[in-house]
């Protein structure tokens, strides 16, 4: 699979901010406003960016038509996807428990095609095909996106991890067989714990996926211990886009990358940037890395 | 270890999947109300054994120890009845809705001598545990002035669900997010002596949505405490406490951590560190998005196994209700509220 070498990360645009949620708090009011957002699109294409991931966030339909209406963003990007946008769901498992959270989603007014999806989940529970029903919950996450070049899936990295805990083989195996068969694209992963995953996709049979983990320094996210993921992305055959390189802002670019890309097998990175000045000196680094 | 999990919703299930990859443990059974939630998982785990009835797993699988991660009403019956039987418990936070029957299971859990833990995790937030290691090392010196808060965006008009009944949940935003500054403030400073509060609701209807405190502890320290689940802004849970001491100031996030100590006596020069999330985060055994509760689940395990107290057992459990029922009763009373040991009434 053809990988984008520089994808743009979405983080700052909803506020998340691992280091400082005063920062955080700062930059989503900034980006509330969808012009800004657009901006960084910009600035990110001309230094040579071509991917862009998002997280399927309330806000995600407002970008998508951005993108649509706008030949040069929807020309310009492959798309990374992120699903499920986990706040969302954190939240109404709290308040109002599993069973009612699936109900409520397959409700949702926002999407499209409401009555077909309820008849196909019905069945699926009817079946007591629960795998079947969350992949119905991963159909409605991806409307948004219809008509963009969706180049990857990924499964967020609190599902990867939770199903790695688990060792829930079969929840891996059909998100992996769905996404190929339903959208007929590379099914890829988010993990804070890439050996431990790495394991796992062995186990299913799964081999040359995409996997994005944390590449830091500062071992940041990259449980159980940086020298194990590291041992971890040189031995892999599965394409690794490298997150968290900056760790959170407690590293300069020119340290991050000259670690990150000194490990060897990582061809890609994700990065989120918040302004011009920020686009420009972050890309200009990582592009003599990747040449 | 046989582990078994009361209550299959969001804490259940992170606990349960913390627990699995553990080595040398295992879940083997999953109690909860819904038939969709175990249908659902029985699916995808079919290895587990399943229950509507915790009695029944309890009574069935020779457990070591029981996760009780249900609303807060049933907290107490299910661990009293896991205790009785001599399994170790962990709770999740808030240990109960009454502080009565909170006790009650503290002279259960001492009687019958089981481990027990309370789902206190901001203590394992690693910025939370250096500044444990800061205070108790004595480096800011005597400390006389504490200022904290606990914020998250999460309230803004009535909401439905058991958190939002008070006779069911026990409480509004302090019991819900306030315990986890409480049991931090408890954690550092010890035992409260007296509690002074006010509590406000803004959007719902039966329970605080924010509360503000004066605690005054046994050793003299004060500590003002503010408290809201309707802030805007704070998308995840973020708790703030900054420590003045004679010797140097600590100012401490959930993602961060400074620390000034002063190099005269005119406290005019210092010297200062700080540490961020990055700097303090350490490799887990596995991370599943809040590493807190991987730190957590290791102690207790290690605790069972061992046989050894918990540092956040029912017992400091009990002292944190006590503080939220301190805050209850004053705002009720506008009087400051002066606590005895535990088990004896506020008076």
């Amino acid at each position: 699979m053809n990988v984008d070498k520089m994808i743009l990360g979405d983080n700052q645009f909803f506020g998340v901010n691992h280091i400082s949620e005063d920062k955080g708090r700062l930059t989503y009011e900034r980006f509330k406003d969808i012009e800004e957002i657009r901006k960084i699109m910009y600035y990110s294409l001309d230094n040579g960016v071509t991917g862009v991931m998002f997280s399927t966030h309330p806000a995600i339909y407002e970008i998508t038509d951005m993108m649509r209406k706008d030949p040069v963003l929807r020309n310009g990007f492959s798309i990374y996807v992120n699903v499920p946008y986990i706040v969302k769901y954190v939240r109404m498992v709290s308040t109002m428990g599993v069973a009612r959270t699936i109900e409520t989603m397959l409700c949702d007014k926002n999407f499209f095609g409401r009555i077909k999806y309820m008849a196909q989940t019905a069945v699926c529970a009817l079946k007591n095909d629960y795998l079947g029903i969350a992949n119905k919950l991963i159909d409605v996450e991806m409307a948004p996106f219809h008509g963009l070049n969706v180049k990857a899936v990924f499964l967020h990295n609190v599902l990867t991890d939770l199903a790695l805990g688990y060792d829930m083989k079969n929840v891996i195996s059909s998100f992996d067989k769905h996404i190929r068969s339903s959208y007929g694209i590379m099914p890829s992963y988010i993990t804070f714990n890439l050996p431990g995953l790495c394991c796992l996709l062995d186990e299913c049979g799964i081999r040359n996926s995409l996997i994005m983990t944390s590449v830091n320094k500062k071992g940041f996210l990259m449980s159980p211990g940086r020298a194990l993921c590291e041992d971890a992305i040189r031995k892999t055959e599965h394409e690794i886009i490298a997150m968290a390189t900056l760790a959170s802002g407690a590293l300069k670019p020119e340290e991050a990358y000259e670690y990150v890309f000194s490990i060897g097998n990582i061809q890609s990175v994700i990065v989120g940037v918040s302004t011009k000045e920020h686009a420009e000196e972050t890309f200009k680094i990582l592009r003599r890395h990747l040449s | 270890m046989r582990i078994g999990v009361v209550g299959f919703g969001k804490m259940g299930m992170l606990h349960g999947a913390l627990l699995n990859s553990m080595k040398g443990v295992e879940v083997v059974g999953i109690a909860d109300s819904s038939v969709f939630v175990l249908n659902a998982f029985k699916s995808v785990m079919p290895n587990i054994k399943y229950y509507k009835s915790y009695q029944k797993m309890i009574d069935e699988s020779n457990l070591d120890a029981v996760i009780v991660a249900t609303p807060t009403f049933s907290h107490i019956p299910i661990a009293a009845y896991a205790a009785d039987r001599g399994v170790a418990v962990l709770i999740e936070k808030p240990l109960s809705n009454s502080l009565e029957e909170a006790e009650e299971l503290k002279r259960l859990v001492e009687e019958k001598g089981i481990v027990s833990a309370v789902g206190f995790s901001s203590r394992y937030i690693p910025s939370f545990s250096k500044a444990k290691e800061i205070l108790d090392g004595g480096r800011i010196g005597k400390v006389f002035k504490v200022n904290s808060c606990v914020y998250i965006a999460d309230v803004f008009s009535p909401q439905k669900g058991w958190r939002y009944q008070k006779d069911i949940s026990g409480g509004g935003a302090v019991i819900d997010v306030g315990v986890h500054l409480l049991d931090l403030l408890y954690w550092y400073f010890g035992e409260a002596e007296a509690v002074e509060a006010k509590i406000a609701s803004k959007f719902s209807l039966h329970v605080e949505d924010e509360a503000n405190a004066e605690i005054t502890f046994k050793n003299g320290i004060k500590a003002d405490f503010e408290c809201s689940w309707s802030r805007e802004g704070y998308r995840k849970l973020y708790i703030k406490i900054d420590i003045e001491g004679d010797k140097g100031i600590l100012s401490i996030t959930d993602q961060n951590l400074k620390l000034l100590i002063f190099s005269n006596e005119e406290r005019t020069e210092f010297e200062e560190k700080y540490y961020s999330y990055a700097d303090l985060y350490e490799g887990y055994y596995i991370d599943i998005g809040e590493p807190q509760y991987s730190r957590q689940i290791e102690l207790f395990v290690s605790a069972v196994e061992r046989k050894d107290g918990f540092a956040a057992d029912v017992g400091s459990g009990c002292y944190v209700q006590r503080m939220v029922d301190g805050i209850y009763k004053s705002d009720i009373s506008r009087q400051k509220v002066y606590f005895g040991g535990v088990g004896d009434e506020c008076r």
